[in-house]
């Protein structure tokens, strides 16, 4: 159900205005583009662009994002590590009862459980293999349209953060209203908000 | 107001546009004019009904042509309007099948034609050419709805011929 293959399935946007100069989009894909973070450094998150056609390339060429001379294809990878809390708490129960029998203490203080917890989870982590989740994105400049490929209320908004960063462009997900806009005028859109519900039929025929 | 207070403040009109692309649909022989000229287009194998009262009652019809059945005429008559379903569309002999839903105008599980590029970027622009295709005719028939939907005269005329019509329906299919 992505961009390059299947079914399409996008979130489609209507893109506001131009963008100004490609030099520096270009230069800020460079600078917003998909940096690996080594676990171990306590990161939990990273996300930027990558390309359309290989998520682990960021050789930005004009030839490797540009689909026709329109089309602007594509990737923000988003990489996460999490560790599962039950596992979190076997460790966290193992780690406690350790320090116990050291101090031979019948409890731990608050904060030094916070700590250990804290250790342990950094622990974890470091030993896991990020998740890469892949967002696809293709926007045509000659029509203002972008479709991108991904739902999560949480995805949308760094996508759309992204974007504007990157892009110095804002976009509005199509609706009714924002649809009837595009094909009408603001003002005779405005208009709609003034109709009342219909019935179509009659109810007792 | 707000921006997104007008666009909640508008989404039933998704759902009346697809209810009347239905009547369009099954009275025309699938036959609609639109400015790009006409549009072959036909409810498929899913068709919902949501009723626009407080609490919404819903009516997922599925199998051959549900739209064309007792059921979704019943549906109607009760003030229900189709907020999804499954729809196919041929223009200019390019056929595309998707789902859409009215009240957030998205086009979901596309299937556009097939394509035949040299290459995986040609691939790319023909499939993004033809998705631009496919909104362009959707947002045509879109723009039809709202020039009748604006006018007061033209959609009590329309909602007319929308019941005459019903009643046909109805009196044959009893």
């Amino acid at each position: 159900m992505g961009a390059l293959s299947g079914r399409i399935s996008p979130l489609a946007c209507s893109v506001q205005g131009e963008v100004e100069d490609w030099k520096k989009a270009m230069d800020n894909l460079v600078r917003y583009r998909f940096q690996p973070f080594d676990p171990k450094s306590g990161k939990t998150q990273s996300f930027g662009w990558v390309l359309l056609t290989d998520p682990f390339s960021t050789e930005f060429t004009k030839s490797a994002i540009y689909f026709g001379e329109d089309i602007v294809g594509l990737t923000m990878r988003m990489d996460s590590v999490s560790v599962p809390a039950s596992q979190v708490k076997l460790h966290l129960g193992r780690r406690v009862r350790q320090e116990l029998a050291g101090s031979g203490k019948e409890s731990l203080p608050k904060a030094e459980l916070s700590r250990i917890k804290e250790d342990v989870i950094a622990e974890l982590m470091s030993h896991s293999l990020p998740t890469i989740k892949l967002y696809e994105m293709v926007y045509n400049a000659r029509r203002n349209r972008l479709w991108f490929f991904g739902k999560a209320k949480g995805v949308v908004t760094t996508f759309v953060e992204l974007f504007n960063e990157t892009f110095g462009l804002t976009m509005t997900p199509d609706s009714p209203f924002s649809v009837a806009r595009d094909i009408l005028s603001a003002k005779e859109a405005e208009k709609l908000l003034e109709l009342g519900e219909t019935g179509f039929v009659r109810p007792d025929a | 107001m707000d921006f997104s207070k007008k666009v909640e403040g508008t989404r039933q009109l998704g759902a009346e546009f697809l209810t009347w692309l239905m009547y369009r649909s099954l009275a025309n022989e699938g036959i609609l004019a639109t400015q790009l000229g006409n549009v072959d287009l036909w409810f498929e194998n899913s068709v919902t009904f949501v009723s626009p009262l407080a609490g919404g009652e819903v009516n997922i019809l599925k199998g051959e042509a549900p739209a064309e059945g007792k059921e979704a005429h019943v549906s109607i008559r009760k003030g229900k309007q189709i907020e999804q379903a499954r729809l196919s569309v041929t223009f200019q002999s390019k056929r595309f099948e998707f789902s859409f839903s009215g009240p957030g105008f998205s086009i979901t599980s596309a299937k556009v034609p097939a394509v035949l590029g040299e290459d995986e970027s040609m691939n790319v622009l023909e499939r993004f050419e033809l998705l631009a295709s496919l909104e362009d005719i959707v947002r045509s028939l879109y723009h039809g709805f709202l020039e009748l939907r604006r006018d007061a005269r033209k959609w009590a005329e329309e909602c007319k011929r929308f019941d005459e019509w019903l009643t046909a329906q109805q009196e044959t299919t009893d």
